[in-house]
């Protein structure tokens, strides 16, 4: 009730001061009581139409009601008469700083490359082209062929890896059969041997003729020599300590890194023979 | 020796030309803006993403309906966006009247007739294309509040109760209008609120003064967008996550996994039994004590 009384006041003294024909700047509230006016009063209807301002900002009140009648016109003025919050922040300063996101302008290659990159990514054909034929002809969504081309990528990685590793083992074994004794002749391995301590290779020559030994022991029948055979296996076929000694040497120096010993050949000549007569 | 230079040379240069090349395809294929025009999900120039982020910064929560207003309605209070529908069934606009009837709000419209307004507004205005143009604020509604002039194209026509809020008073781009307990604004034009243009003029404040001050709810199910259940229904990123975890995991059990080689010779027959060798002994023994005697 009291705000009635205060806008049909208001709406007097605007009829009062302000002539109906003469534009005129009113406040907000003023604007509005003037309004809620209208729907009853043709003056305060004339006056309102007459405002070309309110609080500063230019409007065309006439033009907004122009055309309306009966129901048509109090639903407008009905609108007009309504509360309005006032504007709260700065909009346009939200909006760029959101738009300078770069989810708005997708990315940009940065560095120094940026213009060799670019170069070549114009004559690039476009990728999206076959992208987009294999979404066509996969079920399911853009992921499904992000899916289907890793795995693509992972098959062809191994097929590679495969294939390289392949090689390598194949170059090594070459490698091996290369550096192996071309001979499986204990007297031969024994003769090289010999050779390999007078030329100083005492390592060498320990290799040599513990493999000679070991072939001995396969032509006996003690074991069945390969080259991958183990010491300890051999320690377990003939229960000797002659050969317990020599393995312990030949793994000291072979997979130890211990320096051979002079003394090592000769325990190595020595009991050997021993070994294989036993 | 020069030709191990040569080679080495050639060798960088073919690394950074793939490299180069590597580069090119992944900035070829990150990701762009995109989206459906008006969609509050589209970061391409005719999307909203960038209005609902705005809104979201003005204070005003904001949220994505993907299930039709004909099975769920939007929460008492909201103001709800429906700009540039690709396609409205009768039973969805309906759907939408009653709620707008029973005190919602509607702010709707987009470069197109939008007929399925006739489900909403008993005499809805009539939609007319227009060649864009500035537009400027004929009177002091919520609608406009700090919004004097703006940009875009479309009319309406055969105002009938509607109220012009954004001019000219014969072709407005923006009117209001009642219906029933609720309130509808209507845009000639979504442009002013599309990323490619929210950030001129007073076209944020046209988007934060069209919410009213309510919280707001997109309607996505017009641009194609419905509930995503099970693997689709995560987030992007999740999904990605999820994906490297698969990888990683495989790659863990292929890495402890057994490696199965060649079969390996048998051992050597392990030697008799002692109890054999005892055995033995035993008998030789009894053998030389019966010849001693």
């Amino acid at each position: 009730m009291t705000r009635r009384a205060a806008a049909l006041l208001a709406v007097a003294l605007l009829l009062v001061v302000a002539p109906a024909a003469r534009a005129a700047d009113v406040t907000a509230a003023d604007f509005r009581a003037l309004a809620a006016a209208a729907v009853d009063d043709p003056a305060a209807l004339a006056q309102l139409r007459g405002v070309d301002a309110v609080d500063g900002v230019r409007v065309d009140v006439d033009g907004a009601l122009r055309g309306a009648r009966g129901d048509a016109l109090d639903a407008r003025l009905r609108a007009l008469a309504a509360p309005a919050p006032p504007p709260s922040g700065d909009p346009r300063a939200d909006a760029r700083a959101v738009l300078a996101e770069d989810r708005f302008h997708g990315s940009k290659l940065p560095g120094p490359f940026k213009g060799v990159i670019g170069w070549i990514g114009d004559r690039l054909p476009d990728v999206k082209v076959p992208l987009d034929w294999l979404d066509d002809l996969l079920p399911g969504g853009r992921s499904v062929v992000w899916v289907v081309l890793g795995a693509l990528v992972l098959g062809a990685a191994w097929l590679v890896a495969r294939r390289t590793l392949t090689t390598r083992v194949r170059h090594a074994e070459a490698q091996a059969r290369a550096a192996a004794p071309a001979s499986l002749d204990p007297r031969e391995l024994e003769r090289r041997a010999d050779a390999a301590e007078l030329a100083g290779d005492l390592e060498a020559a320990l290799r040599l003729r513990f493999r000679a030994g070991l072939l001995r022991l396969d032509a006996r029948g003690a074991i069945e020599f390969r080259p991958s055979i183990s010491t300890t296996e051999v320690r377990r076929a003939v229960h000797s300590e002659d050969f317990d000694a020599l393995a312990a040497t030949f793994d000291d120096v072979v997979y130890g890194g211990r320096e051979p010993a002079a003394d090592d050949l000769d325990a190595a000549r020595e009991r050997w023979p021993r070994v294989v007569r036993r | 020796m020069k030709d191990g230079r040569v080679r080495g040379t050639l060798a960088i240069a073919a690394g950074l030309v793939a490299f180069a090349v590597v580069l090119a395809i992944v900035d070829r294929l990150t990701p762009e803006p995109k989206g459906p025009p008006s969609s509050s999900y589209a970061t391409a120039p005719a999307g909203l993403a960038a209005y609902a982020s705005v809104l979201q910064r003005s204070g005003i929560p904001v949220r994505r309906l993907r299930t039709p207003v004909a099975k769920r309605a939007p929460r008492a209070g909201e103001t709800l966006i429906v700009l540039d529908p690709d396609v409205l069934e009768p039973k969805e606009a309906q759907a939408i009247g009653a709620w707008v009837r029973a005190g919602g709000r509607l702010v709707a419209g987009g470069a197109e007739d939008a007929s399925w307004l006739d489900a909403v507004l008993d005499a809805p205005p009539a939609w007319r294309p227009a060649d864009a143009a500035a537009r400027g604020t004929l009177v002091p509604v919520t609608e406009t509040a700090g919004v004097r002039a703006v940009r875009a194209g479309g009319s309406w026509k055969d105002l009938g109760a509607a109220l012009p809020a954004i001019g000219p008073p014969r072709a407005p781009f923006l009117v209001t209008a009642e219906a029933g307990r609720g309130s509808v604004a209507l845009v000639a034009d979504a442009t002013p609120l599309q990323n490619r243009a929210l950030a001129r003029g007073d076209n944020a404040a046209l988007g934060v003064a069209l919410a009213a001050g309510r919280p707001v709810a997109f309607l996505e199910t017009v641009h194609g967008y419905g509930v995503a259940r099970g693997f689709g229904g995560l987030p992007a990123h999740v999904r990605w996550t999820l994906l490297g975890l698969a990888l990683t995991a495989l790659v863990a059990i292929w890495a402890v996994g057994r490696r199965f080689g060649p079969p390996e010779d048998p051992d050597t027959d392990p030697p008799p039994p002692r109890v054999a060798y005892v055995d033995a002994l035993a008998a030789a023994l009894a053998r030389a004590k019966e010849e001693a005697r």
